[in-house]
């Protein structure tokens, strides 16, 4: 209150409204201030002299002694009832003196706890609520250094959970790093830390007294230090650090105790699928060996068949063959022995002859000779005088022949025709030689016959334009066309495709053909290259063919002539 | 009437009917390109490039079916071919 009026008073009203919001702030503030104000005038009173004492008036009045009012009028029962108030008031004052000083003096705290009427159970109430936390210093009350003293509902200045974490810790930490067990002598520790603890916060309330750490930010008060509530917390923050620690250490050992036994986990674990591994592989390996067994015996057993079907049908044909052979060799001994005899039997028939001739004195014989003599001259001259005649028409014939083919080289149209009328009065007039001079009456009527030079000239102009159609397909067109245009112009080594190269054999063998005046196989080369080729070699082959026939034709006529002139001889035999 | 041509001329006859088709019809085609150049396209450029063009195309299409089709060709020439001829 005298702070508020003294603040409120030197306080803008823009600030006056943050008071009024946080007043529960402020009344926290004034509170702490009160309490703090409180040591510090407990302090001050011990340092400072005393103020001289004015006359107390007694507050009671005195017991025998009766106060006059103002209207006289005291009566025993208010004598009584004063007295007793009195009385009682005293012993609350007294009484919460005796509590108050418990708090002091740590032995007293014990005295007053023993002898004091409900004195063990309102020291600890106290001690716990809130009055002790604001007025008799809580936070230092119950923290202790060891973790087991940590009491449950501990003043508001240390948390729960560090409560509660030590009593963990207590579990956990071994009985070797414990300290000793609270005796008998904790109360006395306590005391002593309570002392301690208020000595302390004697010292820090001097230098609180002192210090001024300014203006609270929100509402303008000005905030003393707390050095008692800032050490405590201090210390209960080092303690739940060092709490933490000892946890983490703790975790740590777990953690690395874990790591070894997953470690050793998974070594076993490895070895166990290597084992199971290896026994599979020589399962696996076991069965691959079986089924290549079963497999190596079907093998077997199938070469083997087949081996007997082999041998089989050979020795079938190996005893066919030696039928077949004995058969031969039989019928040649046969024919042996056959020509042997009549061998045989012609030597003993001359044998015969001569024995005879022998004995009629070669008469016969003589005779004989002499007729078969004269018949073979006979003969001769009969065939002399035959092919003298033959000889002449033969010759008048292929004579003849050679004039006109000599016309038909030369184009000699004129004698031409003459020259064939002597053929055919010079040749025999018959079905075949009819036949061979229509054959060729048609074929001069055709076309003019080529000699052979003016075909060779024909077939290399050929040749070239065949060759320009090397690189052709079925659906050339007209790119197609130019493109086998100018590839034909490129040397024949720079390609290597076997259809250009075998066009290219055909034309050399048909030209070597030619040059031998085979025509007929230069003709059936040339049929067997593409359409483009053979369509090109149309006239060609025409011309070539009408030779041919030509040719035909007048060996026709010669081999009837010597045919006529061999059937003339048979005639006249 | 025009010479016959041997088979072995065929191919450069088909040529020369080519070449001289595709001079002709690409004239054609650039005159007449010219003309509709000067009358209906106030004498822009694309009409004669057209003309040509499609004279050139013609000609080109023209060849191509030339020189993909030849008279048919026996497989084996018969022994009397030539009798019949004059």
């Amino acid at each position: 209150m005298f702070l508020r009026k003294t603040s409120l008073n030197n306080i803008p009203n823009s600030q006056l409204k943050t008071v009024r919001k946080h007043l529960p702030l402020v009344e926290q503030n004034i509170k702490r201030s009160f309490w703090v104000h409180s040591v510090q005038n407990t302090l001050e009173s011990s340092n400072v002299k005393p103020e001289p004492k004015t006359p107390a008036s007694p507050i009671p009045p005195k017991i025998g002694q009766e106060q006059t009012r103002s209207d006289g009028n005291v009566t025993s029962s208010k004598k009584l009832r004063n007295s007793f108030l009195f009385l009682a008031f005293l012993g609350l004052t007294g009484y919460a003196g005796g509590v108050w000083y418990s708090f002091e003096n740590p032995k007293f705290y014990d005295v007053f706890a023993k002898y004091a009427p409900f004195g063990d159970k309102v020291l600890p109430a106290i001690e716990h609520s809130w009055i002790g936390y604001k007025f008799f210093g809580g936070n230092k009350i119950l923290i202790h250094d060891r973790p087991k003293m940590m009491q449950p509902n501990a003043s508001p200045g240390v948390s729960r959970e560090v409560v509660e974490n030590a009593k963990r810790k207590e579990k956990a930490i071994p009985s070797e790093l414990k300290q000793d067990k609270p005796t008998n002598e904790e109360s006395n520790v306590k005391h002593e830390t309570n002392a301690n603890s208020a000595d302390e916060v004697k010292e820090n309330a001097k230098y609180a007294a002192v210090s001024d750490l300014g203006l609270d930010q929100e509402t303008g008060l000005s905030v003393t230090a707390a050095p008692a509530i800032a050490h405590t917390l201090q210390r209960a923050h080092e303690e739940e650090l060092k709490d933490q620690t000892r946890r983490f250490e703790s975790s740590l050992n777990e953690a690395h105790q874990l790591r070894v036994q997953l470690s050793q986990l998974q070594e076993e674990q490895k070895e166990l699928y290597e084992k199971r591994l290896k026994s599979k592989m020589e399962e696996w390996n076991l069965k691959m060996d079986d089924v290549l067994a079963v497999r190596d015996q079907e093998w077997r057993e199938l070469f083997e068949q087949e081996k007997q079907r082999l041998q089989i049908i050979h020795d079938s044909r190996l005893h066919e063959e030696l039928v077949r052979a004995t058969a031969v060799y039989e019928t040649k001994l046969k024919n042996e022995l056959t020509e042997q005899a009549i061998e045989m039997e012609r030597m003993h028939l001359q044998a015969v002859k001569a024995q005879v001739e022998q004995e009629r004195g070669s008469r016969l014989g003589k005779l004989s000779e002499l007729r078969n003599a004269f018949d073979e001259l006979q003969n001769l001259a009969r065939s002399v005088m035959f092919d003298n005649g033959r000889m002449t028409k033969f010759i008048s014939v292929q004579k003849a022949l050679e004039k006109v083919e000599k016309d038909i080289n030369f184009r000699n149209n004129q004698s031409l025709e003459k020259d064939l009328q002597d053929l055919k009065d010079a040749s025999q007039e018959d079905q075949l030689s009819g036949l061979a001079f229509n054959i060729i009456d048609s074929t001069l009527q055709s076309g003019p016959v080529l000699s052979k030079k003016e075909l060779q000239m024909k077939f290399d102009v050929l040749s070239r334009e065949i060759y320009k159609t090397c690189f052709l397909t079925v659906d050339s067109g007209f790119l197609g066309h130019l493109k086998s245009i100018v590839l034909s112009q490129l040397p024949i080594s720079l390609f290597k495709s076997p259809e250009i190269q075998s066009v290219r054999g055909v034309l050399n063998e048909a030209r070597s053909s030619l040059i031998a005046e085979d025509y007929d196989s230069v003709v059936k080369s040339l049929l067997t290259l593409s359409q483009w080729s053979r369509a090109l070699s149309k006239d060609w082959i025409e011309s070539c063919r009408r030779k041919m026939e030509l040719q035909q034709a007048i060996n026709i006529i010669k081999s009837s002539a010597l045919y006529a002139s061999y059937r003339q001889e048979e005639g006249n035999e | 009437m025009s010479k016959p041509v041997s088979s072995e001329q065929t191919l450069n006859y088909k040529w020369d009917v080519c070449l001289s088709n595709m001079f002709v019809q690409s004239t054609l085609g650039l005159g007449i390109g010219i003309i509709s150049s000067a009358i209906m396209f106030r004498r822009a450029a694309w009409p004669v490039w057209g003309g040509l063009g499609f004279g050139l195309g013609k000609a080109y299409a023209d060849c191509n079916a030339k020189l993909k089709t030849f008279p048919p060709i026996p497989r084996e020439l018969s022994p009397n071919d030539t009798q019949g001829k004059n």
